[in-house]
C-alpha cells in the first residue's frame, strides 16, 4: 500500500515539519499542503504519514499543539514549534544539509 | 499514580488524534467539493491521498506506547541470534559467568541453610538453649537445676532437659551387626517444645520417665526404615539397647537436625529421660552437662528470658552451695546451628563475591573486544536510524540474556558443587547436609545474575554504542581501531581482575598457612601409628567398676599380644580434645569456698597410657603395675598443672584432694587423696588452637568413682594402623560378641577432624583463588593478545624498519605488565584493608603476614608475566611481509 509512494529517510519528514513550523504555526492539513506545494509536488508524501511524525515530535516536546478555529471556520489542531524545537532545527538543519550534500556528491560521481 | 495519569492522558491523545484525522479528510473533501467534484468522489480521493487511515492512526498511537512485549521479544530474538553467531565468545562468557554465579549460589545455599532458613520447627523463633555459666565457661545445667529454672521462671512456656548418649544396639531384623548409635534420652515435653507429633503410636508418659519404667522407645522414621525395613506392625516390638529390651511405642519424624546436639550423627532412637536412678535427687544438683532447651512465651525477648533465669539462678545459688558461682545464659537455638561457621561463611561469601567481580570484569572485557569488532554493524544500524538508546537497549538485552544463561548454568554448577560438598563434607560440619537449592537460593541467583549483567554489560555497552553513522565509512571497514577510551577501560578491568585475584590468593594463603601451623604443632605425643576405638560396656552385663576393669585388663592384654601391636592402653581420655573437669585442692592449701576451688581435667587411664602415646616424662616416674587397685592412689600431672598450681617447687610427692565429680558429691564421704608421682609434658586437650588446660591423670583401677562403661582403646601399631583392625575386631568378638567395635579411627583422622573447619575453609578458598587467578590470567592474556592482533601492521612495519626485537616486545608487553603491577599494588592494599575479615579464623598467623603477602604477590606476578610473554612471543615471530600483504 506504501509502494506507490517514495519512501523518505527516517527523520526527513520530521525535519520538514519543523522547518515549516519555524515560519508560523499551522494545523495538520495546512502543513501537508505547504510541504507538498513548496517541494513542487516532487515529494509524494502520503498525507496521513504526517500524523505519526507529529506524534513523535509532540512526545519529544519539539512541537506543541492546541485546538482552535481555522480561517475556514473549522475546528483544527494547530502546531507550533517549542523552544527546544527551535534549537533542534538550528542544529539539525546544518548537519542535514551536509549529509544531503554528501549524498548528492556521491550520486553525482556515480553518474560520471 | 503517574502510570494511571499516563493511561488517562493517553486516552485523550488518541481521541484528539482521531478527531484530527477526521478533520483533515473533511477539509480536503470540502476543498474538492468546492472545486466542483461530487461529494462521494471527493471522499474517495481524499482517502486515497491520506493513505491507510487505520494503519497510520495505529502508527501514530504506537509513539506513545511503552516498548511493547513484542518489541522486547524481538530484541531478545535478535540478541539470541547475535550470541549464536559467535559461539566461542558466547560459550567462554557463559562459562565464566556460570563459574562466578555458580560459586556464589553454592556458598549462598550453605549460608542459607546455616544462617537464614528458619529452623524446621513450628515455633522456631521462640526456641532457645539454656546454659550454665561459670568463669566464662558454659556447660549444660544439671537435671534438678533445669527443673527448678523451668518451674520458677516466668518467661518460659516450657523448659526441658535431655541428653544424647552413645549406646550399644544389638542386631535388628534388617541390620545384622551390633553397633553404637546415638540415643536421645528425652521426656515427652522434648517433642512438645519442638512441635513434633508421633507419626505412629504415642509419646512417653510421665510414668515412663521414671527410672525403672523407662524401657520404652520411640524410633525416628529413618531408623525404622533402616533397622526394621519400615515394618508396619512395629508397635510393641522391641529393640535391644545396651543389652536391655525396650518396647517400641511409636515412630517420630526425622525433624531433629544433626547439629542440634553438635554431633556428627542423627539420633535414631529416643528413650525416656532416665539417665540413672538418682538424676532428680539433690545429690545430682552438681551433675551438670545435660542439654536444656526451652520454648519462650510469645513476645518474650532473649534479654528478658536471660534476666528472668538469672534471677532464678541467683536464688538457687543461695539455697544450694554447689550452685555458687553459676550463672545462666539463654541463646537462640538457631545459634547452635551457626556454631562457629559464621566467620567462615562470611569469608567465603566475600571470596565468591570477589570471584564474581573477576568474572564480570572478564566478560566485560570480552564484550568490549567484541563490540570493537561489531563497530561496523553498530554504525550501520545508527545510519539506518537506530538511536543511541535503541542500540544500548539492544546491547543490554544481549548482556541480560548472557547473564541469565550464565545464571542458569551457574545453578546447575551450584547443584553439582553442593553434591560434591556433601560428599566430602567433614562430619563435624553437619549443617552442610541441609544445604540445597531452594526458592531463596534461586531468587538470590536470579538477583545476582541481574546485577552481574549490569556489572559487566553497562560500561561496554556505553562504550560500544558511542558510534556515529559516519564511523563505519571513516574506518574504511576495518575492524575498528578500538579507540583509546575503550583500551583504557579494558586495561582498568584487567587491573581489577589482578587486584581481586591477589586478594583471594592472599586469603587462601593465610588460611592455608594457619592450617599448616595448626598441624605442625607439637601435640605432646606421637600421632603416627596410633589406632583408636570406642568401647561401651553396658551396665547390665558389666555391673560396677570391678567388672569393667576386669574386662578392660583382659581385652588390653589380648590386644597387646596381637602381632603388629607395639603397646595399647584403655583410657577415659582421648587427646587432642577432652573435658573431664574436676575441682581439687592441693593438700595443705585449702580453699575457703567451693566456688574458689581450682579446677583441672581429671582423667583416668590404665598404666600404659603415657608409654603408648609416647608422652614425655619430665620428672618422677610413670605408672607401673606396682600401683595396684588397693595401693595408694597415684597421679601424673602435666606441665601446665605444675606451672600453675605448684610453681617453683617439685610437684613429685605433693598430694591432691579430689572433690569427686560433682554428681557424686553427696555419695562419697571423703574426697580421694592422690599423690603426684610424676610430671608429664603437655598434651593438647582443648583442640589444636588452644593451650592445654591443667591435667591430672589417675589410674582407672584406683579410681572406681570414675570408672564408667565407656572407654577409648588406643593402640600403638608397628605396622600400618588400619591393617590391625580385623585382628582387633576378632579379639573383641572373642571376648564379647555383643559389643560393637565402634568409631575405629587412626589418630591422624581424629586430629584431621579437629581441623575440619579450617580444612574446609582452606579448600574452598583455594578453589576460589584458583578460579580467580585463572580468570585474571585469561584477562591479562586477552588484552596482550588483543593488543598484538590490533597492532599487527604497526609491529610488522617496525620490524621491517629494523626495530630491535626487545623494543617490539616491550611495546606489546607494556599493557599486560602495567596491569599486573598496578593490579598487584591495589590487591595488596585491598588485602591489607580487608585483613579483619579473616583475623578470627587464623591461628598463629597475622592477617597481614608479610611472607604470605609477598609470596602470593610473587606467584601472581610470575603468572601475569607468563600470560604476557606468551602472546608477546607471537608478536616477535610475526612475519612482517605476510602481515603487511594480507592487510
Amino acid at each position: 500500500m506504501k509502494s506507490e509512494h517514495q519512501d523518505l529517510f527516517p527523520g526527513v519528514l520530521e525535519m520538514m515539519i519543523l522547518r515549516t513550523l519555524q515560519r508560523r504555526p499551522l494545523h495538520g492539513y495546512a502543513l501537508v499542503r505547504h510541504i507538498k506545494r513548496t517541494s513542487n509536488d516532487l515529494l509524494q508524501i502520503e498525507e496521513g504519514s504526517l500524523y505519526p511524525a507529529l506524534q513523535r515530535l509532540l512526545k519529544a516536546k519539539l512541537v506543541a499543539a492546541e485546538w482552535g478555529t481555522s480561517s475556514t471556520n473549522r475546528r483544527v489542531r494547530t502546531y507550533r514549534l517549542t523552544k527546544a524545537g527551535a534549537r533542534h532545527v538550528e542544529r539539525a538543519v546544518s548537519s542535514f544539509e551536509r549529509m544531503l550534500e554528501g549524498i548528492r556528491l556521491v550520486l553525482a560521481r556515480g553518474e560520471a | 499514580m503517574s502510570f494511571l495519569r499516563r493511561l488517562f492522558s493517553r486516552r485523550r491523545i488518541y481521541a484528539d488524534l482521531s478527531e484530527e484525522v477526521r478533520a483533515h479528510i473533511e477539509e480536503r473533501v470540502g476543498e474538492l467539493v468546492a472545486g466542483g467534484m461530487p461529494r462521494s468522489e471527493a471522499l474517495t480521493v481524499a482517502r486515497r491521498e491520506f493513505g491507510n487511515v487505520t494503519f497510520l492512526e495505529e502508527q501514530a498511537r504506537e509513539v506513545w506506547r511503552w516498548p511493547s512485549l513484542e518489541s522486547v521479544l524481538m530484541d531478545v530474538r535478535l540478541a539470541a541470534r547475535m550470541l549464536r553467531k559467535a559461539p566461542v565468545f558466547t560459550s567462554v562468557a557463559v562459562l565464566t559467568l556460570a563459574l562466578g554465579i555458580g560459586a556464589n549460589a553454592a556458598i549462598f545455599s550453605v549460608l542459607n541453610a546455616v544462617l537464614l532458613r528458619p529452623l524446621p520447627f513450628p515455633d522456631a523463633d521462640r526456641l532457645v538453649r539454656v546454659l550454665s555459666i561459670k568463669d566464662g565457661f558454659s556447660t549444660g545445667p544439671s537435671a534438678p537445676d533445669a527443673r527448678d529454672l523451668g518451674a520458677e521462671s516466668h518467661t518460659f512456656e516450657k523448659l526441658v532437659v535431655y541428653d544424647t548418649w552413645r549406646k550399644n544396639l544389638s542386631a535388628t531384623p534388617t541390620s545384622s551387626e551390633p553397633e553404637q548409635i546415638r540415643v536421645g534420652l528425652v521426656p515427652a515435653e522434648y517433642f512438645e517444645v519442638l512441635g513434633m507429633r508421633p507419626i505412629r503410636g504415642r509419646l512417653f508418659t510421665s510414668e515412663e520417665n521414671r527410672w525403672g519404667n523407662h524401657h520404652v522407645a520411640l524410633l525416628s522414621t529413618a531408623f525404622w526404615q533402616t533397622h526394621f525395613g519400615g515394618e508396619r506392625e512395629i508397635l510393641g516390638k522391641t529393640v535391644r539397647i545396651n543389652g536391655e529390651a525396650y518396647t517400641i511405642i511409636g515412630i517420630v519424624p526425622d525433624t531433629v537436625p544433626t547439629w542440634m546436639d553438635a554431633r556428627s550423627e542423627k539420633v535414631g532412637v529416643f528413650t525416656p529421660f532416665a539417665p540413672d536412678a538418682e538424676v532428680w535427687s539433690e545429690s545430682s544438683r552438681g551433675g551438670r552437662g545435660f542439654t536444656t532447651i526451652g520454648l519462650l512465651k510469645s513476645g518474650v525477648t532473649i534479654d528478658q528470658a536471660t534476666a528472668d533465669l538469672q534471677a532464678v539462678a541467683a536464688g538457687l545459688a543461695k539455697r544450694y552451695p554447689i550452685d555458687r558461682g553459676y550463672g545462666v545464659a539463654v541463646e537462640p537455638l538457631a545459634q547452635s546451628r551457626v556454631g562457629n561457621l559464621r566467620p567462615i561463611l562470611l569469608l567465603l561469601m566475600a571470596a565468591v563475591g570477589l570471584t564474581l567481580l573477576i568474572a564480570c570484569s572478564n566478560v566485560a572485557n570480552l564484550l568490549l573486544a567484541r563490540y570493537g569488532v561489531r563497530q561496523r554493524e553498530f554504525a550501520t544500524r545508527t545510519a539506518l536510524g537506530a538511536g543511541r538508546s535503541r542500540l544500548l537497549r539492544q546491547l543490554l538485552t544481549e548482556s541480560v540474556l548472557l547473564s541469565l544463561v550464565g545464571g542458569g548454568a551457574g545453578v546447575a554448577l551450584a547443584w553439582l558443587g553442593i553434591g560434591i560438598l556433601e560428599r566430602l563434607h567433614p562430619a563435624e560440619i553437619s549443617q552442610l547436609e541441609e544445604a540445597r537449592i531452594d526458592a531463596r537460593v534461586l531468587l538470590f541467583t536470579f538477583a545476582i545474575s541481574g546485577l552481574t549483567s549490569i556489572g559487566f554489560g553497562v560500561l561496554p555497552a556505553l562504550a560500544g554504542a558511542r558510534v556515529g553513522p559516519a564511523d563505519a565509512l571513516k574506518d574504511g571497514g576495518r575492524t575498528g581501531s578500538g579507540g583509546r577510551q575503550r583500551r583504557v577501560l579494558r586495561q582498568a578491568l584487567v587491573v581489577a581482575e589482578v587486584a581481586f585475584s591477589l586478594m583471594l590468593l592472599i586469603g587462601a594463603g593465610l588460611v592455608m598457612k594457619s592450617l599448616l601451623r595448626l598441624r605442625a604443632q607439637d601435640l605432646g605425643f606421637r600421632e603416627d601409628h596410633l589406632l583408636t576405638e570406642h568401647l561401651f560396656l553396658p551396665e547390665t552385663r558389666y555391673p560396677g567398676p570391678a567388672a569393667i576393669t576386669r574386662f578392660c585388663d583382659r581385652f588390653a592384654e589380648r590386644v597387646r599380644a596381637t602381632p603388629g601391636v607395639g603397646d595399647a592402653t584403655i583410657t577415659m581420655i582421648l587427646p587432642p580434645s577432652y573435658r573431664w573437669k574436676l575441682t581439687f585442692t592441693v593438700v595443705g592449701r585449702p580453699a575457703s569456698d567451693i566456688a574458689e576451688m581450682p579446677t583441672a581435667n581429671f582423667g583416668v587411664t590404665d598404666a600404659h597410657y603415657v608409654r603408648t602415646l609416647g608422652i614425655r616424662l619430665l620428672r618422677g616416674r610413670d605408672f607401673s603395675e606396682a600401683d595396684t587397685a588397693t595401693g595408694a592412689r597415684v597421679a601424673l600431672v602435666n606441665e601446665t598443672f605444675a606451672r600453675r598450681f605448684l610453681p617453683n617447687e617439685d610437684p613429685v610427692g605433693k598430694q591432691i584432694d579430689l572433690a569427686p565429680p560433682e554428681t557424686l558429691a553427696a555419695r562419697t564421704a571423703a574426697a580421694p587423696r592422690l599423690t603426684i608421682i610424676g610430671v608429664i609434658g603437655d598434651v593438647k586437650n582443648r583442640g589444636l588452637a588452644r593451650n592445654p588446660d591443667p591435667d591430672i591423670i589417675g589410674l582407672i583401677r584406683q579410681n572406681p568413682e570414675q570408672n564408667y562403661g565407656f572407654k577409648s582403646v588406643i593402640v600403638r601399631t608397628t605396622i600400618g594402623p588400619s591393617a590391625i583392625v580385623p585382628s582387633l575386631r576378632r579379639e573383641l568378638a572373642a571376648l564379647d560378641p555383643d559389643l560393637p567395635f565402634a568409631e575405629v579411627r587412626t589418630m591422624g583422622e581424629i586430629v584431621s577432624r579437629v581441623t575440619a573447619d579450617d580444612r574446609f575453609t582452606a579448600l574452598l578458598l583455594a578453589i576460589f583463588a584458583g578460579l580467580g587467578v585463572t580468570l585474571a590470567v585469561v584477562g591479562v592474556y586477552g588484552i596482550v593478545a588483543y593488543g598484538v592482533a590490533q597492532r599487527r601492521r604497526e609491529i610488522a612495519t617496525r620490524i621491517m624498519l629494523g626495530a630491535p626485537m626487545t623494543s617490539v616486545m616491550s611495546l606489546v608487553a607494556r599493557e599486560g605488565l602495567a596491569a599486573g603491577v598496578i593490579g598487584i599494588t591495589l590487591g595488596l592494599a585491598g588485602a591489607l584493608a580487608a585483613a579483619g575479615v579473616a583475623a578470627s579464623l587464623l591461628y598463629g598467623v597475622s592477617p597481614r603476614d608479610p611472607l604470605t603477602f609477598g609470596g602470593c604477590s610473587l606467584v601472581l606476578a610470575v603468572v601475569v608475566l607468563v600470560a604476557t610473554l606468551v602472546p608477546c612471543s607471537r608478536a616477535a615471530t610475526l612475519d612482517p611481509f605476510e602481515t603487511l600483504r594480507s592487510d
